[in-house]
């Protein structure tokens, strides 16, 4: 998604409204949630796991709003780094806990009520399984370091533009062109003869 | 199998790949919900914060427990052993007082970490008072407040302030805290329109610690201090008490005479140290404050005489000493204890004493004293000062049942019951006591000028005797070498003969 100038604009006061107005939060959450949840599931291709990252993003990014500096870049550049952090957390750790969540859930909210989300949970998953050409790469995706994994799913499974991974990863577009280009070679370096076979007969199938 | 699979082929390939595109709409509405809910109380209620914040270490609690239990206990523990012992260390002391006293001791931040009343009725008045805790400013506002409810500054017209540093400070670095104080005193007294006036000091702490063990209140001592007496000589002044062995409230019940006395002394440009002698020579003779005005009256005599302030003081601790003398004789016969030769162990052993302070120099002092008076061995000498401090201390239990009457009526006394009696039991009385000490000088100065006389005519008979023997050698030429060394001594001999003299 490119941003105009006008958009980035209505996006700062947006968010400063948002500073001190719950509502104005509501307003980025919408805009953001689906992005957002659409990356985690392509880094994770893990329904649940999804649904806990960005539940726990968007609680981070609510409770350290007042110390968002505005620097002319995306607001949700920065969710993106906060849910990069956290995936790079479950990663570390082989599973995911959202700590911040589970205050809530203890002080009473039931943010995903497991009875009224089991069915929307299974068919995300059985639709997420339909797509084992995705779920295979993603698999191979998770053999290259994470830096690689990063720009690889952000370039490839969310379309975003060199400037843009650069805006969200803080880093020179440089950089990010030159990440992407080992991540590649470190990507075909993983995969087997077989695989590739696979993936090029699986793709010769579907054309 | 391919092996031409590039960069381009794969970039191709996965921008290909079917992505799922997976909705959760009731997760994202319900999450909304939560967070938008859970923002709300956040903000609405700082007691919501803490609940969060609560249930947030519960939570670490229930994934930690044992290693979080442990570490909270540990970490309070510590917190809780460490502030204990470490309270703010002292940093000065201000004493403040007006008729009451007291004393605020404070730390390096002008806290008060404590309060201590130096008299009851300072005790009386602030008991419900704590100042603890409270800036200094503050404090010292609120004893003036205090002070001028009960119209107590009113009656005195002076505060006397004064500062001494704690054990770890330096006197240099309490200057400034005086300063803040005295302001303040000032300050306030000017607001409540009183009329007392401030007068602040620095002292060093073992002075304080002198004045105090002689039992002395710093208004006692603030003429001493406005004059500008050293450190060094007030303390040596305040432990006269104890050298002494005056009786504590006696010393401190007449340290306003001393004190008054010992300013008009220095005032003669007399030296401290000197004048400090002199009020010990004074309480030696165990006469009262009484005697220390007859030395400065007697000073002043002599310094109107043309007599230099130093020669003056040391005349009139010498006559101060012979009033002593007699007054060991007095003692002696009245109690029947001591004979004739213990007599003059004492006159012996106290001009011994003298001789060791009474400020002559060692060119001024006659040659007729070096070898007079000199104790027989050092056993007699410690048996003498074993003498003294016992009538000493009968002396001073003679003087509280007495309640402390002056000693002078006491000998007043004693002539109108003796009267028929020995010459030596007459002496007590203070005429003849003054006859006598007339009689004393013009003995010493008689023998001072008997004795010149006689080494001015050995001299004058050496001299003789060497010129003889020069005439003799000048008709010898052969001995020319012993009469070279014989002439230079003599003529060395003689400059300091001439040099003595002169």
């Amino acid at each position: 998604m490119n941003y105009s100038k006008s958009d980035l604009e209505i996006e700062k006061k947006l968010v400063e409204f948002a500073k001190s107005d719950p509502e104005s939060f509501g307003k980025l959450y919408e805009l953001n949630y689906d992005q957002i949840f659409a990356y985690v599931l392509k880094r994770t291709a893990d329904i649940q796991v999804a649904q806990d990252i960005t539940a726990e993003t968007f609680f981070k990014a609510l409770k350290t709003i007042h110390n968002f500096k505005w620097q002319n870049v995306p607001f949700s550049a920065w969710l993106y780094r906060i849910a990069i952090n956290e995936i790079n957390l479950l990663h570390r750790k082989g599973h995911y806990k959202p700590i911040s969540l589970d205050g809530l859930k203890d002080q009473g909210f039931d943010p995903i009520s497991v009875d009224n989300m089991e069915e929307e949970l299974i068919s995300a998953q059985q639709s997420l399984e339909r797509h084992a050409q995705f779920l295979q790469v993603q698999k191979e995706l998770e053999r290259i370091p994470a830096k690689y994994r990063d720009v690889i799913t952000l370039r490839f499974f969310t379309g975003k533009q060199i400037s843009e991974i650069a805006q969200i990863l803080g880093k020179p577009e440089g950089t990010v062109k030159s990440l992407l280009h080992r991540g590649l070679e470190k990507l075909k370096k993983v995969m087997s003869a077989e695989q590739i076979n696979a993936t090029f007969s699986q793709r010769q199938h579907y054309e | 199998m391919r092996n031409d699979f590039d960069n381009k082929e794969l970039t191709n390939f996965l921008n290909n790949i079917e992505l799922p595109d997976v909705q959760t709409p009731l997760h994202k509405m319900k999450l909304k919900r939560a967070l938008l809910n859970s923002e709300y109380l956040n903000r609405k209620t700082s007691l919501n914060s803490l609940k969060i914040f609560l249930l947030n270490s519960s939570l670490f609690v229930r994934q930690h427990a044992a290693y979080s239990l442990a570490a909270i206990t540990l970490f309070l523990t510590v917190a809780a052993l460490s502030l204990m012992p470490f309270t703010s260390p002292a940093f000065a002391h201000i004493v403040l007082e007006v008729n009451p006293a007291m004393m605020l001791t404070i730390d390096s931040r002008d806290n008060v970490i404590a309060f201590e009343s130096l008299d009851q009725s300072a005790s009386d008045i602030f008991s419900e008072m704590d100042f603890r805790r409270k800036s200094t400013e503050r404090a010292i506002e609120e004893i003036v407040n205090r002070l001028h409810e009960l119209t107590i500054l009113d009656q005195n017209n002076s505060v006397v302030l004064l500062i001494y540093p704690a054990d770890t400070t330096k006197i240099d670095d309490v200057t400034q805290t005086l300063n803040n104080a005295e302001s303040t005193v000032s300050r306030r007294l000017n607001e409540l329109k009183a009329k007392a006036q401030v007068k602040s000091f620095a002292l060093k702490a073992e002075v304080f610690a002198a004045a105090d063990q002689a039992g002395l209140m710093p208004s006692q001592y603030a003429r001493l201090l406005e004059h500008g007496m050293t450190s060094e000589n007030l303390t040596k002044l305040f432990n006269q008490r104890d050298e002494l062995e005056e009786d504590r409230k006696y010393f401190a019940g007449h340290f306003d005479e001393i004190a008054e006395q010992i300013t008009k002394v220095l005032e003669k440009n007399v030296p401290e140290d000197e004048a400090v002698l002199v009020v010990r020579e004074a309480l030696a003779t165990r006469r009262g404050t009484g005697e220390i005005r007859k030395a400065v009256q007697r000073l002043d005599t002599l310094i109107d005489d043309d007599y230099t302030p130093r020669t003056a003081i040391a005349q009139v601790r010498r006559e101060m000493r012979s009033r002593r003398n007699l007054k060991d004789i007095d003692g002696t016969d009245a109690e029947g204890k001591a004979d004739n030769e213990s007599t003059q162990d004492v006159e012996g052993a106290n001009q011994d004493d003298a001789d060791q302070d009474d400020g002559y120099s060692p060119n001024e002092k006659p040659d007729s004293q070096e070898d007079e008076h000199k104790p027989s061995d050092e056993k007699n000498r410690r048996n003498l000062r074993d003498r003294q401090n016992e009538r000493r201390l009968q002396h001073n239990q003679r003087q509280e049942q007495e309640q402390r009457n002056d000693i002078q009526e006491q000998l007043d006394e004693e002539p109108e019951q003796q009267d028929s009696e020995n010459d030596k039991q007459s002496l007590s009385d203070e005429g003849l006591e003054h006859y006598n000490d007339r009689q004393n000088l013009r003995n010493d100065r008689q023998e001072r000028r008997d004795e010149q006389q006689q080494r001015r005519n050995e001299r004058r008979e050496r001299r003789y005797n060497r010129q003889q023997q020069k005439e003799e050698t000048l008709a010898q030429p052969d001995a020319s070498l012993p009469l070279s060394d014989t002439e230079s001594s003599n003529s060395v001999e003689t400059d300091a003969e001439i040099d003595y003299e002169e």
